[in-house]
């Protein structure tokens, strides 16, 4: 048994216990709920709600108001508005699926508002018939689904700077969402098209403004690319790609092309923006990794994480996510004595290729500091690394593909902070931000 | 194809997980359901083996012969009958794809051209038109200075030229001249998402001209050089050579 007060995973559903876990406060920034300044404690037994009509229907839902702190945290480049990023608050979320509306973004000149009626996808190229697919003939199409997570190849990019970022978890880390996607099968539409043999790659283009394109091996398209038409249930959204978009499993974020509308079939790649000047990983050596599609395994604890105070000793339960671009995850463990000693997780079913997997551990308190981890090891047996390792295979710079085991520290007041570990300390710590360049 | 067979099935044998929980529909060996886009995995050696059910997944044109063939067998043996469709699940997801209803419209030539505006690395694609850096000065800043900064630098926008410290060092400048391998990239990018007020509002001649003035702020070319299809191609970028092609490394490694 790991130390420092991790419990069975299984303590939870062994005994059954029906005592309350202790909640954690709000998180630092302050929860403003809207029109309640003036509202007079009710008596839960009879609170005024029973006494009076409740709202009446509508045509479609929105959280509570008192839920108006649980969203996207955005960062746009102060001279293009429509250029930069919004984190899903993944500190303040539960299981693996992202709402639609809480979606991260990643968007190079905004979100293009798109009519689906004059709308079409282009095949062309290395294709024997170079073909236009509208969208209501795309919507005729047999579709499949699946669960999957969608990663920005930035995501976490906070981890390489010098000093620990002191944002939220989903601030820090929520380039990363969950969705169950529908759409046709890529390869169902290539094979009617007749991908020649030549084909080795497939140039996607974006109907945005930024026209954004890059090159995606056509063995991964024809593997499990999916055009897709709907994101949990509903149709994609326009900020995640409206009317139809590249869903590429495990792969970078960049790859599932939004507001797709041209895929040209080359024997090679385009050599753009988005896979030369940017989405390369520049290493110590000054050589720089380029076509790093797989987005490797990562997990952190969402619950207790970055801000979030802990109100007294006790039992807790410690609860995160963990994904992996090569497949399902094996296990999670977990440590409270920063790494000395580590317990296993449980696994939240189902455990889904490419997809968010949720784990939870019990955790009793002692009210002493304590260094919170996670390390996800996945079915290829990838271990997460420390930071040190990360750094010290890739360098400062890569910007892109962070993965490193995140590190959070309780103090006695029960307050959790980002650190890094000792032994990872630069010591001059200058505070160089390499995460503010979104352009 | 015998040897991959057998090995197939022994495969199966193991894997039969697979099948207890999953609906199955044998016509034309087609999952109906997202359950193919999932799959059974057997733990794995390496992380090389990107995917998971790498065993059956040869490429997608064997993998489906060899899903064919084996169906052909299914139907004369209902013993290989339960095996058989589990091959779907353990495939990755699309493998043997839906067959779709064919509604694709043709594309003329003259429509591609109209739609395709990327340009290779070797040139294809590129329009007509010529620019020099001295004609391009002018553009760059008139449309792209507020972002980009005087002479490439100094802006909220990615800086373009000017790297004083190597990529080697602490700061890292990524400038195009110290970074970017394709020369095409410029172009092709200006082109198509510049300036970002006006997207696309940039005549030929001006995107010749305005790669050209970015390419002798790199002090790559002449301020009087001329670039066109013909010229710009034949530019060899200083760091063309300074990239590592992972996936490549990976797909060897397979």
């Amino acid at each position: 048994m790991a130390g420092n007060g991790l419990l069975d995973r299984r303590l939870f559903l062994k005994t059954g216990l029906t005592f309350s876990v202790a909640t954690f406060a709000a998180s630092a920034v302050p929860k403003v709920f809207a029109n309640d300044e003036n509202e007079t404690p009710v008596d839960p037994a009879s609170p005024s709600w029973m006494h009076e009509p409740g709202a009446p229907f509508s045509i479609y839902g929105t959280p509570s108001k008192y839920e108006d702190d649980v969203v996207r945290f955005p960062a746009a480049n102060r001279d293009v508005s429509g250029n930069g990023v919004s984190w899903t608050p993944l500190h303040k979320m539960e299981g693996i699926i992202t709402p639609g509306g809480l979606h991260f973004e990643r968007h190079h000149n905004g979100v293009p508002q798109i009519d689906p009626a004059q709308h079409k996808l282009l095949i062309h190229g290395l294709v024997k018939n170079p073909s236009f697919f509208t969208i209501e003939n795309l919507l005729r199409y047999p579709m499949q689904s699946r669960i999957c997570f969608v990663e920005c190849g930035g995501n976490s990019n906070a981890g390489w700077n010098k000093s620990p970022s002191k944002a939220e978890a989903g601030y820090f880390h929520g380039l990363v969402s969950c969705s169950e996607w529908t759409g046709v099968p890529l390869a169902t539409i290539l094979n009617e098209t007749g991908v020649t043999e030549k084909a080795k790659w497939l140039i996607a283009e974006g109907a945005d403004a930024f026209a954004m394109n890059i090159s995606i091996p056509i063995e991964k398209a024809m593997q499990d690319g999916m055009l897709a038409l709907y994101q949990n249930g509903e149709r994609i959204r326009p900020e995640n790609g409206y009317p139809l978009r590249l869903i590429l499993p495990g792969w970078e974020g960049v790859l599932n092309v939004k507001w797709l509308r041209r895929l040209k079939a080359t024997d090679k790649p385009i050599m753009a923006r988005n896979e030369t000047s940017r989405y390369t990983e520049l290493q110590a050596d000054g050589k720089a990794r380029m076509f790093t599609f797989v987005m490797e395994a990562k997990s952190l604890i969402t619950s207790p994480s970055a801000n979030m105070i802990l109100k007294e000793p006790g039992l807790y339960q410690i609860t995160g996510l963990a994904w992996s671009g090569r497949g399902k995850i094996n296990k999670v463990e977990v440590s409270a004595d920063g790494g000395k000693s580590w317990a296993e997780a449980e696994l939240q079913e189902p455990v889904l290729s490419q997809s968010f997997t949720r784990f939870r551990i019990p955790w009793q308190w002692n009210g002493k500091p304590a260094i919170l981890k996670s390390r996800v090891t996945d079915k290829t047996g990838y271990v997460q690394p420390e930071r040190d390792k990360l750094i010290a295979e890739r360098g400062r710079h890569g910007f892109f593909h962070y993965n490193a085991i995140v590190t959070w520290q309780v103090d006695e007041q029960g307050v959790v902070n980002h650190i890094y570990d000792e032994k990872d300390i630069t010591e001059s710590v200058d505070d160089i931000r390499i995460d503010s360049g979104w352009e | 194809m015998l040897h991959k067979l057998l090995s197939l099935l022994i495969y199966l044998t193991g894997a039969s997980g697979c099948m207890n929980t999953r609906f199955v529909s044998l016509r034309g060996g087609r999952s109906p359901t997202w359950q193919s886009a999932q799959c059974c995995e057997e733990p794995q050696a390496t992380w090389q083996s990107a995917q998971c059910c790498e065993e059956p997944q040869v490429t997608w044109q064997s993998n489906n012969q060899l899903l064919s063939r084996l169906l052909r067998v299914a139907r004369s043996d209902s013993r290989i009958t339960v095996i058989t469709l589990s091959i779907a699940f353990l495939n990755p997801a699309f493998a043997d794809p839906p067959q779709g209803p064919n509604l694709g419209q043709p594309a003329t030539p003259e429509e591609i051209a109209h739609w395709d505006i990327g340009i290779m690395p070797d040139g294809e694609g590129l329009p007509e038109g010529k620019g020099t850096a001295k004609k391009g000065k002018a553009i760059y800043d008139k449309h792209c200075v507020a972002c980009h900064g005087p002479e490439g630098a100094g802006g909220t926008a990615d800086p373009l030229a000017g790297a004083k410290m190597p990529l080697t060092s602490e700061y890292p400048e990524q400038t195009i001249g110290a970074y970017w391998p394709y020369v095409t990239t410029i172009f092709d990018m200006t082109r198509r998402s510049m300036p970002m007020d006006k997207p696309g509002a940039l005549t030929n001649d001006e995107v010749y001209a305005v790669t050209a003035y970015l390419l002798y702020l790199n002090n790559i070319i002449g301020e009087n050089d001329e670039m066109n299809a013909e010229t710009l191609p034949k530019i060899q970028m200083p760091n063309r050579d300074g990239f590592i092609n992972v996936y490549e490394l990976e797909e060897k490694k397979k």
